[in-house]
């Protein structure tokens, strides 16, 4: 056949290709919406579904690593994180977007969604002040990697919160730091993490819910106490020397 | 920041996609031929008419590949740079917006749906889902880099719990609206409210902001409120959309402590703060006119210019008011009213009487390329439109944009202004007009009519009356006139066409010749005396009786009925029923075909084609499932977009008459139906074999709610 007949037959079988091709494209199957960092790390507020629920107060967090997680800023508790894709926003931003929710993809980790500080209960101050019990965020600002560093106030303390990717991915940092005064300081405690079963396997490091994903703490800059409420354990710090509390989150 | 759009893992290969472009611009050629712009001519006009292109342009803005202008948001720095808030939570910077090649920059991403931004001492403030942020960028590099919580509330995730604004107030502090959730359908929606509901508190309030983040509600009976502004002096206004209590939408003045109508909001009027102590049971259940019902709630707050539905828009959304007369100094200090349904503009100008605003609302500019939601002045005087359909469809070709209109400073031939007096109407022209028109008393035609406060979604229009003119006095410059009137009625509004009146330069007809006036208060004093120098007394003719509920044929369909095409054949079917049978023909042994038709979001029948054979008897279901009005017509081949059309044309009728137009290319109809609900009606498939259309004739939905009925054998 000649070369010029080919390259018609070859154009006019795409062209049927694509007519057949062109009814599906406007109607159930619509073309999902991804979000992945490629040239540099992302930051988006969304609504997440958590236990069934939808959270309203979420900020998904992505790294050009690939490694992301979720964090919902009404009570500083980091309750996703995952490694690959980063988020389907397909149902935020098509059409009405009625769902309205992030999608994490690839498998993520559901991490507890308790509030993440608390007051510690060896406090001698009469807990009447509300207020200074409950969390305010308060914002966040963008570091020079586009990542972001979270503003909390809580029990009079000025709290930042930044978490990111370890050098060797095997997951994520977090450093909490803690500006106020002294009694306030010493009488916050944070929840690093809440499971059914919390194990410490070695010497700085705790495996949750059977090795579903550990934490990582240096215990001689940190004091760190695992407790048992009602059958649920829990892993708990309280802001060292420095006034700060750093772990991490391995999966 | 890298989006990627898979289609089923398919990857198209460079001769694909030449097919592909060759493919779509046969596909899209009807689709953009369709959706010029178009006149909304009521009647054969013997003058000249202008156009509304003569003298404000709408120019297209560049804009890079890499950035998808849903607007969300628009200010204007004092350099003259734009900056822009998009839908996926962007914020770009435009530099040099009005040239040929505006240069964006992305400064800040993330957001998440910011619906309004302002500018206030170097720093950017928006309303997000659930909070509102501060932004600023604190190292100069032109990226925001610190976004400071000023306030957030509690949120049910509903997607319509939008926020639009902030605006900043004379007093210094920022005002935003709450938008209502959606109520859902079957067992979970809320029977009293409708389809639009409270799911958090203060949902369906404005509320009030200081600058170190203390919320106060402000005011409430919201439902679907996209725009908010400030006048020059600072007050505020709000727009509200048609829809569930909301007869038809409109702008207003808000002041604190004002109830809008809708229900819903009053689940929050006992939280601690609430300047509201309506409750429930004053809402009444006897669908009153709403100007009745205002006399009869304490508190309930009469709008101060209500926009007739789908006239004038569907969906009334952001608005700003013109303090520099930049689209012409008769305009100044009017207000710009953009619609997302309709792609347009309106324009209402406002006066206090009895202490409140009142005013009325023209056609100003048609024709633009999306559904229009924010707009903000350029420092060149242009306007820039920000659109987004944000998922309902517009009459615009495209799913979001970003425009400007600009005037080329010549007059056009307009009402100025319409000003109530005691006992009629002044209007004000911007140009002098003919005089023997001006002083024509068959050149105005005035009726007015209410809608009514209730449940269901939107309002027939009701009670329509004809005022008559008494008398008429021109001015001596011939730019305005004095019009005593009889049969004025408090709270109504009022309908005014000035066909006929011609300019005296250049012998044309008004730019847009009717307004609706919304005479919420006749004011008191200062009756025109028929003693007047120059007046001209209307003889009483017994022909022009005051018609009583009887709504008038709308000019145009007179028009089409005498169609002198002697080639259009009448379509034959072989027993002649109604166009509307809602029961089971009694000669029927049988249904030949049953057919339902269900409704998918984004404004589209689930059926986009079905077959049928001549004569077949057809028994269709039309289930409207989605939380808009819709009918379904059956039309002839070809003639969708004729009957689309003369349906937006229908004026005050349309909605009583379910957006039918009176025309025998509709061959079958259901009427007009609430959201949630469902009509059947019986029909003999036509004769003629060929392509045959269904269309919603709602105004402005043909354009994409519409398919196709093949009658073969």
């Amino acid at each position: 056949m000649k070369l010029k007949n080919k390259k018609i037959i070859e154009i006019g079988i795409c062209m049927l290709y694509l007519l057949i091709l062109f009814p599906k494209i406007g109607s159930s199957q619509s073309p999902s919406l991804i979000l992945n960092p490629s040239e540099k790390n992302l930051v988006q507020r969304c609504f997440i579904e958590y236990d069934g629920k939808k959270r309203t107060e979420c900020v998904a967090v992505g790294d050009i690593s690939g490694i992301h997680y979720a964090i919902d800023i009404s009570n500083g508790s980091i309750i996703n994180v995952w490694r690959g894709g980063f988020i389907d926003v397909t149902t935020m931003w098509t059409d009405r977007g009625e769902l309205q929710l992030a999608i994490p993809l690839g498998k993520k980790i559901i991490l507890s969604d308790i509030p993440t500080f608390s007051l510690s209960k060896a406090s001698n101050q009469p807990s009447s002040n509300s207020a200074q019990d409950k969390l305010s965020f308060k914002g966040y600002s963008l570091n020079s990697e586009n990542r972001p560093i979270f503003q909390y106030r809580f029990n009079n303390c000025e709290i930042t919160d930044k978490t990111e990717p370890g050098k060797d991915y095997k997951g994520l940092n977090r450093e909490l730091k803690f500006n106020g005064p002294i009694e306030s300081v010493s009488n916050t405690t944070a929840v690093l993490a809440e499971a059914t079963k919390i194990e410490k396997i070695n010497k700085n490091l705790y495996a949750i819910n059977n090795q579903e994903y550990y934490i990582l703490i240096d215990e001689k800059k940190h004091k760190v106490t695992l407790q048992n409420n009602q059958g649920k354990e829990s892993l708990i710090s309280i802001p060292n020397k420095g006034n700060s509390i750093q772990y991490s989150i391995l999966w | 920041m890298k989006i990627e759009i898979t289609f089923n893992q398919i990857t198209l290969k460079s001769y694909f996609l030449t097919a592909l472009i060759f493919t779509c611009s046969i596909l899209l050629f009807p689709i953009v031929t369709f959706s010029q712009t178009h006149q909304h001519n009521n009647t054969i006009k013997t003058t000249n008419q202008p156009k509304e292109e003569d003298y404000y342009q709408i120019i297209d803005v560049p804009i890079p590949k890499n950035v998808l202008p849903e607007v969300g948001g628009l200010v204007n720095l004092t350099d003259g740079n734009l900056v822009m808030a998009t839908r996926r939570g962007e914020v770009w910077l435009i530099e040099n917006p009005s040239s040929n090649d505006p240069n964006f920059k992305l400064i800040a991403s993330g957001l998440h749906e910011p619906l309004g931004m302002v500018n206030k001492n170097n720093s950017l403030f928006l309303a997000q889902r659930s909070e509102i942020t501060k932004l600023t960028d604190t190292n100069s590099d032109q990226k925001i880099d610190h976004f400071e919580r000023i306030v957030s509330w509690p949120l049910s995730g509903n997607y319509c719990e939008y926020n639009h604004g902030p605006v900043i107030g004379q007093d210094g502090n920022f005002y935003f609206n709450m938008n209502l959730g959606d109520n859902g359908m079957g067992a979970g929606a809320e029977e009293f409210y409708g389809e639009m509901g409270s799911h958090a508190d203060w949902r369906g309030w404005m509320m009030k902001v200081t600058p170190d983040g203390k919320m106060t509600p402000y005011a409430a009976g919201l439902r679907s409120p996209a725009g908010i502004g400030v006048n020059e002096i600072g007050e505020i206004f709000y727009t509200e959309n048609q829809g569930g209590w909301v007869g038809t939408g409109f702008i207003s003045h808000v002041e604190e402590g004002d109830f809008f109508g809708h229900p819903s909001s009053l689940k929050s009027a006992k939280l601690p703060g609430s300047p509201i102590s309506i409750t429930e049971k004053d809402i009444p259940r006897n669908e009153p006119l709403f100007h009745e019902a205002v006399k009869q709630i304490q508190g309930l707050t009469m709008p101060s210019v209500r926009i007739p539905h789908g006239i004038l828009g569907i969906s009334t959304s952001g608005f700003i008011v013109d303090k520099e007369g930049a689209m012409g100094p008769f305009f100044k200090n009017q207000f710009f009213v953009g619609d997302e349904g309709h792609a347009k503009i309106m324009r209402v100008s406002m006066e206090k009487i009895n202490g409140k605003y009142q005013g009325a609302v023209y056609p100003f500019r048609d024709g633009f390329e999306s559904g229009i939601l924010r707009m903000e002045f350029g420092k060149d005087n242009s306007i820039f439109v920000g659109m987004s359909d944000r998922g309902w469809h517009s009459t615009g070709k495209k799913r979001e944009g970003l425009q400007r209109l600009v005037w080329n400073n010549i007059t056009p031939f307009e009402i100025q202004t319409i000003n109530a007096k005691a006992d009629g109407f002044e209007i004000h022209f911007t140009k002098p007009v003919d005089f023997k028109s001006l002083i024509n008393e068959n050149n105005y035609q005035i009726k007015s009519f209410d809608y009514l406060y209730h449940q269901k979604y939107g309002s027939d229009v009701m009670d329509l009356k004809d005022c008559r003119i008494i008398a008429i006095l021109p001015s001596i410059d011939q730019k305005s006139v004095r019009l005593k009137v009889e049969g004025l009625r408090e709270g109504y509004i009022h309908e005014l066409k000035l066909e006929g009146i011609i300019d005296k330069e250049k012998n044309e007809s008004l730019l847009h010749d009717f307004a609706f006036y919304s005479l919420n208060s006749i004011p008191s004093g200062d009756p025109l005396s028929l003693e007047s120098q120059n007046i001209v007394i209307v003889k009483n003719n017994d022909e022009k009786e005051l018609l009583k509920n009887t709504p008038q044929e709308p000019k145009s369909n007179k028009e089409i009925e005498t169609s002198k095409d002697p080639k259009e054949k009448q379509v034959k079917t072989t027993e002649t029923l109604e166009k509307r049978m809602n029961k089971l023909p009694k000669s029927w042994k049988k249904v030949d075909k049953t057919i339902i038709i269900g409704t998918k979001p984004g404004m589209k029948y689930d059926i986009e084609s079905f077959n049928l054979k001549p004569n077949e008897k057809v028994k269709l279901t039309f289930k409207n499932f989605d939380d808009m009005q819709h009918n379904l017509l059956i039309v002839s081949p070809g003639s969708g977009n004729e009957i689309g059309e003369l349906a937006m044309k229908m004026g005050l009728n349309g909605p009583k008459m379910n957006y039918i137009p009176k025309n025998k290319k509709v061959l079958f109809h259901t009427n007009l139906l609430q959201p949630k609900s469902e009509e059947t009606i019986y029909f003999i498939a036509p004769e003629q074999i060929g392509k045959y259309e269904f269309i919603c004739t709602y105004p402005g939905h043909y354009f994409i709610m519409r398919g196709i009925i093949n009658i073969k054998n």
